[in-house]
């Protein structure tokens, strides 16, 4: 671990008036006013580096759609009204699942600004021109190298969508997720995946049970390092793809027990099953491996409580373990694999089922025949031909030229309906069952 | 319609074949609400969107090759598929729906679409066509050879490096398009007999670089070219 975590700006709260529009709204609402041409930049330029924009205005809502439409930019959250803004700000915070400490605010009436900062002083409170030179500060981070970073405006505009529906939805939650079909897909991690996993150790923490951030360098040697498994998690359902949202570092340690050294997931997850999902997986895969338990040191302080939570849901129990000096406020969470082991749920896709390994190699395959890396990451259920990732017919007799060769298995010959092409799942599990491995 | 290019067919067959490069066409909504339910389903289902551009491009342009040559509304086009001359089963070549009986294309008029990579193919002709595009395979393809006729696979098989691996791919759009064109497409196999057995000619097809493209036409072949052999 390298350094403490910085503080980071997840999110812009923008007044309209004077700062994001040239003039103010209300006063020209026939012809309103043009975006601020260095404010509407800033925004763009901070959106590429995965920090959100939300609206704080004392204004109607249609003033909130004009400015998004001259500025261009996405606005994950918009509160119009005439109360506090530091309410206005909390409730933001709490609709994005972020803390108020990882907002900025930016105004050009000092009032306002002067009421955000004495309710809220964690926040972040900037007056335009300040806000200018603002994105060289430590606090907005650096730019944007990963592409859940990029695209974070878009996946929170999904989960507005999300949201929406389930509130629309009669049954119940895991009804919701099932029907709003959730994947989430546990997977090893390569070193394609190191930036992504040291931006989610930098930014979580809800769901992170480090005190630090752990570095490239760091997860590349994890990667490299014996009896050492380094996973990334995937979400995506109907509504959006939210790219890789978790990470776990799991040491198998000679003694029987699994050491889980970092788990960060991030709080877009939160509520979809997901952090449920990856201990149940965690449980099952040490019990199949032998080990008699897994152990999750774990900080303890007022951010992480959420992660504390489902540890304790998913049966882990609290104690204070070896290597845990008295300098570490932290607590080994704790469960054996001797007791009944949890269910993983329908929608995840994980190492470690019979069929994986073959899947795995399939996945490997097509990315080498199609020449496109992104096969490597095809759910399990995409169907391959037709619709889902539609193989040409080249490249679909070159796959099974492929399976013949490596698993032995000559599937056009043996399955004449070809049923066992439908998706990749159906071809591992065929490959399986006559004989493949 | 920018990236289309037109090639007249082959000397003695009028066929027509127009060209996509599928990166030029950007789709609006208003192009595509040309699309049948059943195409727009397909296109909803794909897991990368370069997939579903691609069968978006290739459909649309279809519909507004067809609509073109029949001097009709690319929306009101109607799309169904012959019986499987091999095995009478629902899969054989798409044509033209909602046809007097007895009448199998209408005018005549028939067409086959191929698309490959960034590349769309659409050929139009007065009688049975059948048209493929490949791009250059990024990895080996001489598994293929298992999936030849012996001929055709003595025929690479004698070719040294790298030529073979391009005869391979040859072949390849050389007997699908053929089996495009007779209707039976390759699920049922395509080593029962070689490219010349196939009872249609077939002619290669100026392409788009890195892409091989082939055009088939029902009768006998006039020269070898229609074999693997020749360029």
């Amino acid at each position: 671990m390298t350094s403490a975590p910085p503080r980071l700006v997840k999110c812009v709260v923008w007044d309209i008036d004077n700062t994001l529009l040239d003039g103010v709204y209300l006063e020209s609402a026939a012809a309103p006013p043009a975006a601020n041409q260095a404010m509407a930049a800033m925004l763009a330029g901070l959106a590429s580096r995965g920090i959100l924009h939300a609206i704080a205005s004392k204004n109607p809502p249609q003033a909130a759609e004009h400015a998004a439409k001259v500025t261009g930019a996405q606005f994950a959250a918009v509160e119009c009204g005439w109360g506090a803004k530091s309410d206005a700000l909390a409730r933001i915070a709490a609709d994005l699942s972020i803390g108020t400490d990882a907002l900025a605010f930016v105004d050009d009436d000092p009032y306002e600004r002067a009421e955000v900062g004495a309710a809220l002083p964690e926040v972040l409170v900037l007056a335009p021109e300040e806000a200018a030179e603002a994105p060289g500060w430590p606090e907005f981070g650096a730019a944007a190298v990963t592409d859940e970073a990029r695209r974070r405006g878009e996946m929170y505009a999904a989960r507005r969508r999300r949201q929406a529906a389930e509130r629309a939805f009669g049954g119940s939650r895991e009804e919701f997720l099932a029907s709003a079909g959730t994947q989430v897909t546990i997977a090893p991690a390569g070193d394609q995946d190191v930036p992504r996993l040291h931006e989610l150790s930098a930014r979580t923490r809800q769901f992170n049970s480090a005190g630090q951030v752990a570095g490239e360098a760091e997860f590349a040697s994890w990667i490299a390092a014996p009896h050492t498994e380094v996973v990334t998690v995937r979400l995506r359902d109907a509504f959006g793809d939210d790219g890789i949202v978790g990470a776990c570092v799991t040491s198998h340690e000679p003694e029987g027990t699994w050491t889980v050294r970092l788990l960060a997931m991030s709080c877009r997850a939160m509520g979809r099953g997901v952090i449920g999902g990856l201990l149940a997986w965690l449980i099952r895969s040490a019990a199949g491996a032998g080990a008699r338990e897994v152990a999750v040191p774990c900080v303890l302080n007022e951010r992480n409580v959420p992660l504390r939570v489902a540890l304790t849901g998913a049966g882990f129990r609290a104690g204070t373990g070896p290597g845990q000096g008295a300098a570490a406020a932290g607590a080994v969470f704790r469960r054996g694999t001797g007791a009944a082991l949890p269910e993983l749920p329908s929608w995840l896709r994980a190492p470690g089922g019979p069929d994986e390994p073959i899947a795995a190699e399939l996945r490997q395959m097509l990315a080498r025949i199609t020449g496109r890396d992104e096969m490597a990451g095809l759910p399990a259920d995409a169907p391959l031909f037709g619709a889902g990732v539609s193989l040409d017919s080249l490249t679909g007799t070159l796959l099974l030229r492929e399976v013949q060769r490596r698993f032995g298995v000559d599937v056009a010959g043996t399955d004449l309906n070809l049923d066992a092409l439908a998706t990749l799942g159906t071809l591992a599990s065929f490959i399986a069952g006559h004989g493949g491995s | 319609m920018t990236s289309a290019s037109r090639h007249a067919g082959t000397a003695d067959r009028a066929a027509e074949v127009w060209w996509f490069d599928t990166r030029a066409v950007t789709l609006g909504p208003a192009d595509l609400v040309d699309l049948d339910p059943q195409e727009a389903a397909r296109a909803a289902a794909f897991v990368f969107p370069a997939d579903r551009h691609r069968y978006q491009v290739a459909h649309v342009m279809l519909r507004r090759v067809l609509a073109g040559c029949l001097g009709a509304e690319p929306g009101r086009l109607a799309f169904g598929r012959r019986r499987c001359p091999a095995c009478g089963g629902p899969s054989g070549k798409p044509v033209l729906d909602g046809l007097p009986p007895g009448e199998s294309t209408r005018g005549g008029l028939s067409f086959s679409l191929a698309h490959s990579g960034d590349a769309v193919a659409i050929t139009v002709a007065r009688g049975p066509v059948g048209i493929d595009v490949e791009r250059a395979a990024t990895g080996c393809v001489c598994s293929l050879a298992s999936a030849m006729h012996p001929e055709d696979a003595a025929l690479a098989g004698a070719l040294p490096e790298p030529e073979r691996h391009a005869a391979i791919i040859r072949w390849w759009v050389r007997m699908e398009a053929a089996l495009k064109c007779a209707g039976t497409g390759i699920a049922h196999g395509m080593d029962a007999f070689p490219v010349l057995g196939t009872g249609c000619s077939v002619a290669a097809l100026p392409a788009p670089g890195g892409y091989q493209a082939a055009l088939a036409f029902p009768g006998l072949p006039g020269s070898l070219a229609a074999g693997i052999g020749g360029g």
